[in-house]
């Protein structure tokens, strides 16, 4: 009798749960077969509305910017800690969001808005070698592949969906997939990119 | 008005404009500090030189460690034009903002005076204008030099 009871508790508590969200894992290598790392990993949707931008940080560590890579919505507002004990400037060409921006040690600064979509290359006017990238994407669904090139997209409503992959060492995001169907089942994709080669340090500001 | 009142008041007002024109004139021009180093190409060698030479010496690598050495070497030939009475602007920050947090020691800021001093000799500057150089350039150790540095080359500021 109890376990009656409890077999229809069971029933109307899954009835009423949303269908299962599906997954896509995406692993990414170039044409020499070597996994894509730092690469963002983006689902377009008409149904798939606008990320919630926040804020982040980047940091100048040692003469680097930390993180290197960052994956962002569109409309954050991102602030730029200086945590050496020298100054930096940094600075960008990128069309998606051009600025420059001097950072005296200790001295804290306004975020700076990154309102578009694209890819963001940062330099710094004093140092060689530091190059930092930011990914601002107007979707929720985006992650940025890991050192197996592997990046996961979770809680995907069902829709048909165009599947992209942004790397600098693409000449332009690369469209894998633009009409794919996913359901609430898990999928998992293996695309192969061309990748140019490594582009050279951002043009100096002067 | 008699004639000849009229004419000393002209003979005045010629000698007058006459004297007045020739306070008027260019005075002979002075020669600057920036003329007596040899001008634009030889403030450019002294920049593009000194900054070669001192950031792979021993003594300059640590503060130059990953820096951009074109932008160091305009920002440098521009100052060194202003310093010497120059045509130029300087478009850098000051030498205290620029050195701020790089812990320069004496003995770093000494070799890279001594870097500049072999630089103006090997470009033939005259003793005088290499001089008054130097002597311009001396309150800069104020700015530059780091009160806390007290640390021997290697160690990271």
């Amino acid at each position: 009798m109890t376990r009656g009871w409890l077999v229809v508790l069971g029933v109307a508590l899954t009835a009423t749960l949303p269908a299962r969200a599906g997954n896509l894992q995406v692993t990414l290598r170039d044409q020499t077969g070597a996994a894509v790392a730092d690469a963002a990993v983006i689902l377009r949707a008409d149904t798939a509305g606008m990320p919630v931008a926040g804020s982040a940080q980047i940091d100048q560590i040692d003469k680097r910017f930390v993180p290197a890579v960052s994956l962002v919505p569109t409309g954050t507002a991102i602030s730029f800690p200086n945590k050496d004990n020298i100054r930096h400037h940094v600075y960008s060409f990128s069309p998606a969001r051009t600025f420059e921006l001097k950072l005296y040690s200790g001295v804290p600064s306004a975020p700076v808005e990154f309102p578009e979509p694209g890819l963001v290359v940062l330099g710094c006017n004093i140092h060689d070698g530091m190059i930092a990238y930011i990914y601002v994407v107007d979707t929720p669904y985006a992650a940025l592949s890991d050192r197996e090139g592997r990046a996961t997209l979770e809680g995907l409503a069902a829709a048909r969906y165009q599947l992209e992959v942004w790397h600098p060492r693409l000449r332009e995001p690369a469209i894998i997939d633009a009409a794919l169907d996913l359901g609430d089942a898990a999928r998992a994709l293996e695309p192969v990119l061309t990748l140019e080669p490594l582009p050279t340090a951002p043009p100096p500001l002067e | 008005m008699s004639i000849a009142f009229r004419f000393v008041t002209s003979l005045l007002t010629v000698v007058l404009a006459g004297a007045l024109t020739a306070c008027a004139s260019t005075p002979p021009a002075t020669v600057t500090l920036y003329d007596r180093l040899g001008g634009a190409v030889t403030v450019q060698a002294i920049a593009a030189r000194v900054i070669d030479g001192f950031a792979t010496a021993p003594d300059g690598a640590r503060a130059f460690d990953r820096v951009k050495l074109p932008r160091v070497k305009r920002g440098l030939g521009e100052f060194l034009c202003v310093l010497a009475d120059g045509p130029c602007h300087y478009s850098g920050d000051d030498m205290k903002v620029v050195h701020a947090g790089l812990n320069i020691s004496e003995r770093e800021f000494n070799a890279l005076v001594e870097h500049l001093r072999a630089t103006l000799d090997a470009l033939d500057v005259p003793q005088g204008a290499k001089n008054e150089l130097l002597r311009r350039l001396a309150p800069m150790r104020r700015d530059i030099v780091s009160a806390a540095a007290t640390a021997p080359p290697g160690d990271d500021g």
